[in-house]
């Protein structure tokens, strides 16, 4: 249910912010309104700015080359999808083995896609002291994106290494297993 | 967005509304509440009693004709029973009266002293209040003789005030019945939760709202001068350290650095804030002029460093989990020498200090879970001092003599509060929602 909700929330973010820019970008990119023939042109995105003429406004359905891609990229790639949140054990900031495939995935998914950028939010289940744990969820965020710049993520494609503490669980109950899923750092997708 | 003008609501972003005008900050801190009907968002229940607790009998100050919300003689009662120091029961008639006609039947009670005291309502409009406490066995039997004029809206803090005198009187040590708590209320609303940081007396009444956002609010500070309060607020998605003038109203952004900005902590004379923050990749100790400005980091370690707070003016304890799990240390301000306090247990964090004071509290992880801890700076010797397996958060009265923390209760946060030696237990469940973060006021 969460992980449908994040893919959500993906989704949505991308298409926000793929209209919010286009309105920002300069003439060459956002007045053109780039039909679905032209996609597989992608490597022609400089040229086809260049005659645009005058503006003419984007529809809001209508994304920039760059982000149409991301989105086709994304939408294909389950991998990537269904390894946004990486899970720690108690007090711990250590990445399990495990996760390290899946960040092998993101890391060369970002490598692809330089003006995508990913916001890194550490979090902490409800236990012990809430300041420790706002310290312990940056922890975990801070080596998740290590980890992303050792396999040569660059530096400006993390929008933000945050933490929450235990201020937004996942899950709302106090078992053993709430805890597991609450332990964790999410990996939020953003297009500059 | 950083200050605002004293005389207008808060211009803050949609999502935080700010309460409080000029006029009622000023007057609220004398009570405006206290004149009208109003329910208590905390309750009290005691849980646990103390064998060692003087008694005391109170009366009512106020007869039934003459009607006051608080009756000064059941606020006493309350407060000396809430410190774990007394065991007050009810007084039988309101006024003052010869105590030499019912001593025996006072003594046949068991009761050591007796309070009583009466009103009468002035062409003004405020009251003329006449007290007297008794010793049944002392030599001196008037221990003391009072009168004052009290405004209606300020009965229940001149109440807390006779128990200061009673407390200090015959313990020989600060009351603490004037003081203040603040804590943050989390709510539930449809689909989001509702954040609001309240103000209250010690005993949770006059709950005043100091700001309320839907997103989380949390490590409340207050300065010991009782002027302004220092949280962080995630108001804009990402944790801020904020300080707001209690009275004014106005609020100041004194840390939004890129990562965590976490933990402030007043130093004793209110010119600097301890914080914590992540802007160069560790999680490290800082510390801020506010007069100036001008920042300091005080810690350097790839491990975390956070929840700074101070002893003095020269010295802090934070938490590190440089030797692995977190432990507490001291820090001394000018060489920034460190010095690990605690060894038993694998998680020891959120250290709370009485300034200048012989002891320290914290949380102790041990096999029954998250435990209030107690710690001689002397001796080194800890003792748990509670037996629920989840109390977090815990802070000490002004004098040093209880704690206030968070515990659970059904699954729920509420406050909790303590002598010391833990022998006397009190909570505060909440009518709604769950209660974090509390802190005493210094």
């Amino acid at each position: 249910m969460s992980r449908l909700l994040i893919l959500i929330a993906i989704f949505c973010g991308v298409l926000l912010t793929g209209c919010q820019n286009a309105g920002k970008k300069p003439p060459v990119v956002t007045s053109n309104p780039i039909g679905e023939e032209q996609l597989d042109n992608s490597n022609d995105t400089n040229g086809l700015g260049q005659d645009a003429g005058p503006e003419i406004g984007v529809l809001e359905e209508e994304l920039p080359i760059e982000e149409r891609a991301f989105l086709e990229a994304t939408r294909g790639n389950t991998a990537l999808l269904e390894s946004l949140v990486v899970y720690f054990d108690y007090d711990s900031s250590e990445i399990k083995q495990e996760f390290m495939t899946a960040l092998q995935t993101h890391a060369r998914f970002l490598e692809q896609y330089p003006n995508v950028t990913v916001s890194i939010a550490g979090h902490c289940d409800e236990r012990g002291s809430p300041e420790y744990n706002m310290a312990l969820g940056f922890k975990r965020a801070e080596v998740v994106s290590d980890v992303l710049r050792g396999m040569n993520v660059s530096r400006d494609q993390f929008s933000n290494v945050h933490s929450f503490g235990s201020n937004r669980p996942i899950a709302l109950g106090s078992t053993e297993e709430d805890y597991e899923k609450n332990r964790r750092v999410e990996i939020t997708y953003k297009m500059n | 967005m950083v200050t605002q003008h004293p005389r207008h609501y808060a211009p803050f972003s949609s999502s935080i509304r700010l309460i409080m005008t000029k006029a009622f900050i000023i007057f609220g801190f004398l009570a405006v509440i206290g004149l009208q009907p109003s329910y208590a968002i905390l309750e009290i229940k005691i849980t646990e009693g103390k064998s060692k607790a003087i008694p005391i009998a109170v009366a009512r100050f106020f007869t039934s004709e003459q009607i006051a919300r608080d009756d000064i003689g059941e606020v006493v009662m309350s407060d000396l029973n809430l410190s774990g120091a007394f065991r007050a029961q009810s007084g039988v008639t309101p006024g003052l009266h010869d105590i030499n006609q019912t001593i025996s039947e006072w003594k046949d009670k068991g009761v050591q002293y007796v309070v009583m005291g009466a009103a009468s309502l002035q062409q003004t409009g405020n009251w003329l209040i006449q007290y007297q406490l008794v010793s049944l066995y002392g030599q001196e039997p008037l221990a003391l003789n009072m009168q004052a004029n009290v405004a209606p809206r300020n009965l229940r803090r001149f109440a807390h005030a006779i128990s200061n005198k009673i407390y200090e009187l015959l313990l020989g040590k600060k009351g603490f019945f004037d003081s203040s708590i603040a804590y943050v209320l989390k709510q539930r609303k449809g689909q989001h939760n509702e954040y609001r940081l309240i103000l209250a007396d010690f005993d949770g009444q006059r709950e005043r709202e100091i700001l309320r956002s839907k997103k989380a609010i949390m490590s409340p500070d207050l300065s010991s001068d009782g002027r302004k309060i220092a949280y962080v607020s995630f108001e804009n998605d990402v944790s801020q350290i904020y300080v707001q003038d209690l009275y004014t109203g106005n609020r100041q952004l004194i840390s939004g650095e890129k990562g965590i900005n976490s933990s402030p902590s007043w130093s004793p004379d209110n010119t600097k804030l301890a914080y914590v923050l992540s802007k160069d990749s560790n999680v490290d100790v800082y510390m801020v002029d506010l007069a100036s400005m001008q920042k300091r980091r005080l810690t350097k370690h790839f491990g975390i460093d956070t929840e700074p707070a101070w002893l003095s003016n020269e010295a802090l304890f934070f938490t590190s989990n440089r030797g692995g799990g977190p432990q507490i240390y001291e820090l001394d301000i000018s060489s920034l020498n460190k010095k690990r306090i605690t060894f038993r247990g694998g998680y020891n964090t959120s250290v709370s200090t009485q300034h200048g004071g012989e002891q320290v509290v914290f949380v102790h992880r041990n096999s029954q879970g998250y435990q209030i801890a107690l710690q001689n700076l002397g001796n080194g010797l800890m003792e748990t001092i509670t037996a629920s397996p989840n109390n977090v958060t815990p802070s000490f009265s002004p004098n040093g003599e209880m704690v206030l923390y968070a515990t659970s209760r059904d699954g729920r946060s509420v406050l909790g509060l303590m002598s010391v030696d833990g022998k006397h237990q009190i909570v505060l469940p909440s009518s709604e929602g769950e209660v974090i973060d509390p802190v005493w006021s210094r």
